[in-house]
């Protein structure tokens, strides 16, 4: 499938810019896709509030430090994808997966409810965790192969290039 | 070369910031605001998350947890850190102030003595030789302030101190 990556103008903050991909054939950009599903539950609104108070802390004021973000795995390998923790003890909460590129460039995805440590083998979470997987190896191939690059908060890609997952 | 579309219209992040309450909303500035003041301190130190977990007898993944931004500190843990950093994480508006006086008084100037005031601030009388730089209300020479002052403001975050120097 091909991928689309969007940047989100009203998360374009002096420290950050935050962008999103499209999934083609599907309806929703992925990160307007969670902020729909989540607010849609009055049990998660509390920690979806956090959640994006906290993209617009990191955004205006400190930046996308690697410190504001956890990875779960492959972080020496590829640029991997992150999670935002909800803060709530004993609970897994939502998770947001994200693709941190720079102290200035970070891409929303999905997420969901988390209820296994595995992300694997969370039914809510292991589509949009295998998604970000994806989506961070091929955007990491192609800024090595520079195909993609980064130019301050922008990411330019050549004309040829497609983002394209299995 | 291409660059990354962009969406104008997430009205969602709207919604869902304008039901987030005030405390959330604090609590997530407030903690993330903590935890970048104590990431700054280990850098400036030449620390990393690991020494600071061994300071303090914690594992590396609770201090990693700490400094992601969602942390619910205690006062005491901030002031263990305090202690053994030998760093103020948390300074009050007060303590700004009576620092800010302190090196005012170090500066130079050529007038005579004054009284120097602020607001919530025990009223102070300088006695040193250097004369003069007075906080007022804002936008309020001093009675006896010759035209020719310069004005010089400072912004704290909940008032603006108005210094005028001759």
């Amino acid at each position: 499938m091909i991928v689309e990556i969007h940047k989100i103008g009203r998360l374009a903050f002096e420290k950050v810019h935050y962008y999103t991909v499209l999934v083609k054939g599907r309806e929703r950009f992925e990160y307007m896709d969670f902020l729909t599903r989540m607010s849609s539950n009055a049990n998660y609104k509390n920690q979806l509030g956090k959640i994006q108070q906290f993209i617009t802390e990191i955004g205006t004021k400190h930046g996308a430090h690697p410190a504001h973000f956890k990875h779960e795995r492959h972080a020496e390998a590829l640029p991997p994808p992150y999670f935002i923790q909800s803060g709530d003890v004993n609970k897994y909460g939502l998770r947001l997966y994200c693709i941190r590129l720079s102290t200035n460039v970070v891409l929303l995805l999905n997420g969901d409810l988390k209820t296994n440590d595995n992300p694997e083998k969370c039914p809510n979470c292991k589509a949009h965790f295998a998604l970000a997987n994806k989506i961070s190896k091929k955007i990491n191939d192609a800024i090595l192969s520079k195909q993609l690059w980064l130019n301050g908060i922008e990411i330019q890609w050549d004309d040829d290039f497609e983002l394209e997952i299995n | 070369m291409k660059t990354a579309k962009i969406i104008q219209d997430f009205s969602l992040i709207d919604e869902i910031e304008e039901a987030t309450s005030d405390f959330d909303k604090e609590f997530v500035s407030r903690s993330l605001e903590i935890a970048s003041q104590i990431a700054y301190i280990l850098d400036s130190k030449s620390l990393m998350q690991k020494d600071l977990a061994k300071i303090l007898h914690k594992s590396e993944s609770e201090i990693s947890k700490w400094l992601s931004g969602f942390h619910n500190f205690t006062l005491r843990t901030i002031v263990k850190m305090e202690v053994l950093l030998k760093k103020r994480i948390i300074t009050t508006e007060q303590e700004v102030v009576r620092e800010l006086f302190k090196a005012i008084e170090k500066f130079s100037f050529s007038k005579e003595n004054m009284n120097i005031s602020a607001p919530n601030i025990k009223q102070e009388t300088t006695t040193s030789q250097t004369g003069i730089i007075i906080p007022l209300v804002p936008g309020k020479l001093p009675t006896d302030a010759k035209p020719n002052f310069k004005e010089l403001n400072i912004q704290t975050s909940n008032t603006v101190y108005k210094f005028y120097q001759a």
